[in-house]
């Protein structure tokens, strides 16, 4: 039986993220940032709802996905060798998934955009170098090039979580 | 979508993953009301257990529990060698992709089903 209970939880846990993404006044990073947080919890709600037995207890899903920030980004790099059998099938449904929406390509940049002390790299919540100068997350003004426009990204999030609902339901009534 | 179409885009699926290299795909147990594949992928690490499926429950893109019999083809020619009843199904099934090495998974999985049943016979 897959965990549809503890889906539910993270499911509704990124319900809440998500509305807090909506606050009227929330600054733009504050906004992605919980927009994220509903992402990285919708997909690991969909990873209890698909997998029978105890994915839980498998170390591999534990590293690559659910003790991860990123874990669509974490999975999808993941080099399979490295996997256990569990994981790798479950790397492979949820990128066929997530392929399954339009928007995919926000929703992967959404999930790779996790909380990195790594300069290099666009953060939420960490000072990040941008043409070599430091700026904040608070006064970053590239999210749209980078991640595609907030309504556009709370679209792709408000679908992913409709769907994953879906797929909690239809685990449930079977 | 029959259920037959929706098996056959699932496999499709499969052998598109980027990364993940899939050499064949056998449906066996077909008259399970889930369905059971056997998929043969190279890059999986070895499975001394992989005769016991992977169970992920239906969604929307498809409307049947699935059960994954999958790895690399050591692991699954020893599945066949210990499972007589995996190595029957497999010579009995179905190849939706890959069917040169599916033909082959198929005739090593006959060398097991037919020693069994002589033996049993």
């Amino acid at each position: 039986m897959a965990d549809t209970k503890r889906a539910d939880a993270f499911l509704r846990q990124a319900k809440a993220d998500f509305k807090v993404a909506e606050f009227v006044g929330m600054p733009e990073f504050a906004a992605r940032y919980f927009l994220q947080q509903a992402v990285e919890k919708a997909l690991k709600a969909f990873g209890y709802a698909k997998f029978s037995g105890t994915i839980g207890g498998d170390r591999y899903i534990d590293d690559f996905f659910f003790r991860r920030h990123d874990p669509l980004q974490k999975l999808g790099a993941a080099d399979l060798r490295r996997l256990s059998k569990n994981a790798n099938l479950l790397r492979r449904a949820i990128i066929l998934f997530v392929e399954s929406f339009p928007e995919r390509t926000a929703i992967e940049k959404i999930d790779a955009t996790s909380a990195s002390h790594d300069p290099r790299e666009v953060s939420y919540r960490y000072p990040f170098e941008v043409d070599n100068a430091w700026t904040t997350p608070a006064e970053y003004n590239g999210w749209t090039a980078y991640q595609g426009g907030l309504g556009q990204v709370r679209t792709a999030v408000r679908k992913l979580l409709a769907a994953v609902a879906d797929e909690i339901a239809l685990t449930r009534w079977r | 979508m029959n259920k037959q179409q929706q098996i056959q885009q699932l496999v499709d699926a499969h052998a598109r993953m980027p990364d993940e290299e899939m050499k064949t795909a056998v449906w066996i147990r077909q008259d399970k009301t889930s369905v059971c594949l056997v998929e043969l992928l190279p890059g999986f690490a070895d499975d001394d257990r992989i005769e016991d499926p992977v169970v992920m429950s239906a969604g929307k893109n498809f409307r049947f529990d699935l059960e994954l019999i999958a790895g690399n083809e050591t692991s699954l020619r020893e599945g066949i060698q210990r499972d007589n009843k995996l190595a029957q199904d497999i010579a009995a099934g179905e190849i939706l992709f890959g069917a040169e090495e599916g033909r082959k998974l198929q005739d090593f999985a006959k060398q097991f089903a037919l020693a069994d049943a002589t033996r049993h016979g």
